[in-house]
């Protein structure tokens, strides 16, 4: 048994490995060398700084503080030349949020956390149709669940798309919509709607047995059917 | 209990640390955006503990601070106070949040007040423990005090007592009358009884600081007495004096066996016409030294066996000094007139 642990774990090592390409990091840390000469040159200049924000995005995802301090600060800077990019606000707002989270000092994480929604609101209210706004901002937020107004924020994010399914059709697959289905679930479940969490779980449940999201939705469901 | 002027004092000092709070959200985010949320964050949080940490230590000062002495206790205090502060503070600035502003920002788990809980409780814990231990300490120390302060009052008791039977005029006239009759008859000897005089005033007068005596002091001023008494007395008192030499220099009371010596010499062989001897023998058994003093006087009836000043105040120091590890007996023999038999066992101390 625990060879098989053992062979198991090489093997994800090694797709862990193949998956993050050294040389897709390597150019994107090229990338940003040249739009941090650009935007040092002309600080003005929207689209070099967007383009540095989402480059410094993307290296964040893993959760470094000196990263995310960068992606936050070229989202700043780029929403004070462009305003109305609804995107860019929600991703700036997620950034915040992700800072707090990260941040030990009570009060600092607390206005991080608040602002950090403050600003996901404001992109929703800017931008209620855009699917990219409403999926980031719901999912942000379902990484919150320890704050209880973020899950009620999630639930209206995700059955706002859900319900619009159609329109939002040419963005996602249907395993985004398994997602949506099981987080859907995880947040009912969160605010004791078990009734409605079901129905959201079944959903996945019945219909897509081959999704990656069937076995959590088949641990949730058995956890909490009396 | 809470004071105007310290409540502003500490109300400025809430006001002060709240900005200073919000100056270090502010190195944390680098940005003045939100500064409304940032600035409602750190007045509430330094309000909280500010005006919560007033109150509690107000509290505590009130009904507990002042009562203790010792510095310790009152440090422990002082942290726990800070603690209990951090976790009602934290307690009342989730509520105020969550129910008048209708921003629920705290996180719904609980770890900082569950870690501030069990810091609270380790602390009060670590001060109640404290507390018993001084509690203890000081009812020994206090104890321990009015022991010594018995011991000082009785051994002051005791030289005045001593000093007293010296210079009763009986015996002072005595002895200077004994002492006339030997500058005619043996001059010689007028030298020593002057020097056994001036040996017993100067033991007695200069005992009150010390707890104790040598064996040998302590023989040296029974000896000084009774050759005083001896040549008051003539053949009608003998004595003899059994010193084991290794009790030498064991330590003990000091006018133990003097009062005894005394008693015998006043009361026992004084009243009885044909006079007697009294053996003074100190022996080291174990770990005891045993001290006995018998006379061959007219002995104690049974009904008045009740000892005097001088034996009952050397009975109530043994008692202070050695608590119940020692023993004092007075024996009157079987025999009516026969004498008197009186054994101190006491533990042994070595110089």
């Amino acid at each position: 048994m625990k060879k098989l642990h053992m062979i198991i774990l090489l093997l994800l090592g090694t797709i862990i490995s193949f998956a993050v390409n050294p040389e897709d990091i390597y150019d994107l840390k090229a990338k940003i060398r040249d739009l941090e000469v650009t935007v040092s040159k002309n600080p003005k200049d929207a689209t070099a700084l967007y383009q540095l924000a989402l480059s410094y995005e993307v290296l964040s995802e893993n959760g470094d503080e000196k990263y995310l301090e960068n992606t936050r600060i070229n989202f700043q800077n780029y929403l004070k030349l462009d305003p109305y990019n609804s995107v860019a606000r929600v991703k700036y707002g997620k950034s915040l949020v992700m800072s707090g989270q990260k941040n030990w000092f009570l009060p600092a994480k607390m206005w991080f956390i608040m602002s950090g929604t403050s600003e996901m609101t404001k992109a929703a209210e800017v931008d209620p149709e855009n699917f990219n706004v409403r999926y980031i901002r719901g999912s942000t937020c379902f990484e919150l669940t320890e704050y209880s107004f973020c899950i009620q924020t999630a639930i209206t994010d995700f059955e706002y798309i859900l319900y619009n399914k159609e329109l939002f059709r040419p963005y996602f697959d249907s395993e985004t919509i398994n997602e949506l289905n099981y987080k859907l679930g995880y947040c009912y479940i969160f605010t004791k709607n078990y009734e409605k969490a079901f129905l959201y779980l079944d959903d996945v449940i019945n219909n897509h047995p081959y999704s990656i999201y069937y076995s959590p939705s088949i641990a949730l469901r058995r956890k909490y059917t009396k | 209990m809470f004071k105007l002027k310290k409540f502003l004092l500490m109300l400025l000092l809430s006001e002060l640390s709240g900005i200073a709070i919000s100056f270090l959200i502010y190195l944390f985010s680098k940005t003045f955006d939100y500064f409304e949320i940032n600035l409602t964050i750190s007045l509430i949080f330094s309000n909280s503990i500010g005006l919560i940490y007033y109150l509690i230590s107000s509290i505590f000062k009130y009904y507990i601070a002042d009562k203790l002495q010792n510095t310790l206790i009152k440090f422990f205090l002082k942290f726990f106070v800070l603690f209990a502060s951090l976790f009602l503070s934290f307690e009342i600035a989730y509520f105020i949040i969550r129910y008048f502003f209708k921003m629920a920002i705290f996180p719904d788990y609980f770890e900082i007040q569950n870690l501030l809980l069990v810091i609270n409780i380790i602390l009060f814990s670590v001060l109640i423990i404290f507390v018993i231990i001084y509690q203890k300490l000081r009812i020994e120390i206090e104890k321990k005090n009015r022991e010594n302060e018995n011991l000082r009052r009785l051994q002051t008791e005791s030289k005045l007592v001593a000093l007293q039977s010296k210079i009763n005029p009986h015996f002072l006239f005595n002895t200077l009358n004994s002492i006339i009759e030997l500058a005619y008859e043996s001059p010689k000897k007028v030298e020593t009884v002057v020097l056994n005089l001036s040996t017993i005033y100067r033991k007695i007068l200069y005992l009150a600081d010390k707890q104790f005596f040598s064996v040998s002091e302590e023989i040296e001023l029974v000896k000084s007495y009774l050759e005083i008494e001896k040549i008051r007395m003539g053949i009608r008192l003998n004595y003899e004096l059994n010193i084991d030499p290794q009790t030498l220099s064991i330590k003990i009371p000091p006018l133990i066996i003097e009062p005894i010596v005394e008693n015998s010499v006043i009361h026992g062989i004084g009243p009885k016409p044909e006079g007697g001897k009294i053996s003074v023998t100190i022996i080291k058994k174990e770990n005891n030294v045993i001290i006995s003093v018998t006379d061959t006087g007219v002995g104690i009836k049974e009904n008045n066996l009740k000892q005097g000043y001088g034996t009952s105040s050397v009975k109530e120091r043994l008692g202070i000094l050695y608590k119940n590890k020692f023993s004092f007996e007075i024996k009157s023999r079987s025999i009516e007139g026969s004498g008197t038999d009186v054994t101190i066992i006491i533990p042994y101390k070595e110089a």
